[in-house]
């Protein structure tokens, strides 16, 4: 779930970052401040969107959500040889890579709670500053005058505002704003302003905040607040607000100026003489220090209006194009190849894991064996029907991995046949998946298996194969434990004592009331003993434990312990 | 605050009996030092002409309420998150310079565009 989120923000961030650029570049032209809004705004939905068309990527190793199963060594046998295709494929990673990823699978739910609480704290703020300004504003406001509000009305009316904000009038020496809190919208103009200013330059003032109100931008306030409360570890939302806001002032000017058709002069000057009456010293305490200018985006956009270049002429297929790539940007996301690989790589792990519980359902009795092995097969059906389900991988990989989990299943059963592995050696060696060298020594270690002669070796022995294996980062250390653990299960359950004597004596009764004939008895018995000897794990020293349990159970030795 | 809005001018008994009907020791110095942080930012006058130090407020409720909503404003804008637009001047108060060099930008076009 965490990993889930982070790869959700994450891709998110990035694909906002890039889009964020060519905002930039198009803010740059200043041609078409427009598309440039439109572009800083998409930033932020993408931000907040989530991703729901993954797009599998190689660049993340796949080592940051399944460590890759290693190529175990030769002395495994069988399992080796037939090569677990998937296994090969996955080239050991560096080790770099595995331990920033290590590391990383650690941190990640300290990060997910840090990243939690700093939402969670920026929420909180944001919103009793934006309590306690209500409740001010509420205090020192009156409604405007009615010849304000009729100017609004009309303008209101020329914009096509369905309702018109509500227009007040405060005291304190503020900038004229909108402000959207419950349920009507506002636009705030300080008593000063209303005093000074002629009715025609207020109306000028009243008609850039009405614009604000016409393009929705005090909507767009709360989407750019969410995105900063989910994503304030980003810089790219704080810098993208700063830039969305300028591109924003710009839009509404033109709005103004192609609307309401003001000699742009006469806007302009309205515009400054409200900075200029706004920038008066007052002699309340100042709330805060005034060196800074308040941004060359005032520059910017008095050097807009007055310019004689044509602005606005927006086409209508440029924004097409940008409303279709917002389409088709904002439901993309990265996925790691991982994430893709994940459940068939648990699934290729498991053959072993499957085949174990095959041998246990064949220690149990002989009469569930069939059924025992359908349940195992059925199992491995149901959890490859539920990855292709969730789109996790193909059909046709799906079956290719039944396919191979039954040859497992087979080769278990079936005697060792040297030549048939030998060709499969040749095959893979000069297909060039193992070396010469590797192929040779999986040969010689099959012929001695056959022949009894090669010691398997022993927990110690594999715990320092998996050492190594871990050092050179080939598999993590998790993957090893993992590994020793099964070894160790395996272990006890090939030496698990097998009572042959009550599956004699089951039988026997079977026959007796006659469930099975005599001859079917035999045959069955020779079979069980027979699969037995040949599934027994290489990776089991039965050794000193398979004595101890053949002295106490007075059955002869014909588990096929090696190394007796 | 409120309480030299409703008085004319109170001295720092007065002020603590008010606003602490139990006086101890620890609450005059209370309130003594919420005194002076006020007369700091402006809002109480410290009269010395008599015996005894009297406080009036120099600021009037409403212009004590508009101060409150003007620094919020300016927190609101200078970065911190709020469904606020404010157009003109944003949040910080805009120095002499550059309201001189926006005056210049339109003298100039001003001109251009009276020439052409």
């Amino acid at each position: 779930m965490i990993d889930l989120l982070f790869q959700i923000g994450l891709s998110n961030a990035i694909i906002a970052l890039l889009l964020a650029m060519i905002a930039l570049v198009v803010e740059k032209t200043a041609r078409w401040p427009m598309i440039a809004h439109l572009l800083w705004l998409l930033v932020f939905i993408k931000l907040l969107t989530p991703a729901f068309m993954p797009i599998p990527l190689d660049f993340l190793p796949a080592y940051f959500h399944n460590p890759a199963p290693v190529m175990m060594d030769a002395q495994l046998g069988q399992y080796a040889i037939s090569g677990l295709p998937e296994l090969a494929a996955q080239e050991p990673a560096s080790s770099v890579w595995a331990s920033i990823a290590a590391a990383l699978r650690i941190a990640l739910p300290w990060l997910a709670g840090l990243w939690l609480l700093g939402s969670l704290f920026v929420l909180m703020r944001s919103l009793w500053h934006v309590y306690r300004f209500h409740k001010a504003l509420r205090a020192v406001s009156k409604s405007a005058p009615p010849a304000l509000i009729a100017i609004a009305e009309g303008i209101g009316e020329r914009f096509g505002l369905k309702t018109l904000p509500e227009i007040i009038v405060t005291s304190a020496s503020i900038s004229p704003m909108v402000w959207w809190v419950g349920r009507r919208v506002r636009i705030a103009l300080p008593a000063a302003l209303v005093d000074e200013l002629d009715q025609e330059k207020i109306r000028w003032i009243l008609a850039h905040e009405l614009a604000h109100v016409r393009r929705l931008d005090h909507v767009v306030r709360w989407v750019e607040w969410l995105a900063c409360v989910c994503f304030w570890w980003n810089p790219l939302v704080w810098w993208a607000r700063h830039h969305l806001r300028a591109n924003e002032e710009l839009c509404c000017d033109a709005l103004v100026l192609e609307s309401l058709r003001p000699a742009p002069q006469t806007y302009a000057e309205s515009l400054l003489t409200a900075i200029e009456c706004l920038a008066c010293p007052v002699i309340r305490p100042p709330a805060v220090a005034s060196e800074i200018n308040s941004g060359g985006i005032l520059e910017r956009r008095l050097k807009m209006i007055v310019s004689k270049t044509p602005k606005l002429k927006i086409s209508y297929w440029m924004l097409g194009i940008v409303l279709l790539s917002a389409l088709i940007i904002l439901p993309i996301s990265f996925a790691t190849r991982g994430d893709a690989n994940a459940a068939p790589a648990a699934v290729a792990v498991n053959p072993i894991g499957d085949a174990s519980l095959s041998i246990n359902a064949l220690l149990d009795t002989d009469e569930q064996t069939e059924e025992a092995e359908e349940s195992n097969r059925e199992l491995i059906e149901r959890r490859l029907a539920e990855a292709v389900e969730s789109g996790e991988m193909t059909s046709e990989e799906a079956d290719r991995r039944l396919a191979f989990c039954e040859s497992i299943d087979y080769r278990i059963s079936q005697p060792i046949d040297i030549e048939a592995i030998k060709a499969e050696l040749e095959l893979a060696v000069e297909k060039g998946e193992i070396t010469r060298e590797a192929a040779d020594r999986k040969l010689e270690c099959c012929i001695k298996l056959k022949n009894q002669d090669c010691v398997p070796p022993s927990i110690e022995e594999i715990r320092a194969c998996l050492e190594e294996a871990v050092r050179n980062g080939e598999i993590t250390r998790e993957e090893a434990e993992k590994r020793i653990q099964f070894c160790e299960s395996i272990q006890g359950q090939a030496c698990a004592e097998i009572d042959l004597e009550a599956v004699r004596a089951e039988v026997q009764a079977a026959v007796e009331s006659g469930d099975l004939t005599q001859q079917e008895a035999e045959q069955a018995l020779k079979e069980l003993q027979q699969r037995i000897e040949n599934s027994r794990f290489p990776a089991a020293d039965c050794g000193a434990e398979c004595r101890r349990s053949c002295a106490e159970c007075d059955v002869d030795c014909e588990h096929g312990c090696a190394g007796s | 605050m409120e309480l030299l809005w409703q008085e004319v001018s109170l001295n720092a008994r007065q002020i603590r009996e008010r606003l602490y009907p139990r006086a101890t020791k620890a609450q005059h110095g209370t309130v003594q030092r919420l005194l002076s942080r006020l007369e700091e930012k402006g809002f109480v006058f410290r009269d010395s002409s008599q015996a005894v130090l009297s406080f009036s407020a120099l600021v009037s409720r409403e212009e004590y309420a508009g101060g409150q909503l003007e620094a919020l404003a300016a927190k609101l804008t200078g970065g911190s998150l709020a469904p606020l637009i404010t157009h003109l001047v944003e949040g910080r108060r805009i120095s002499g310079e550059e309201v001189k060099r926006l005056r210049k930008v339109l003298d100039e076009h001003a001109e251009n565009g009276g020439q052409s």
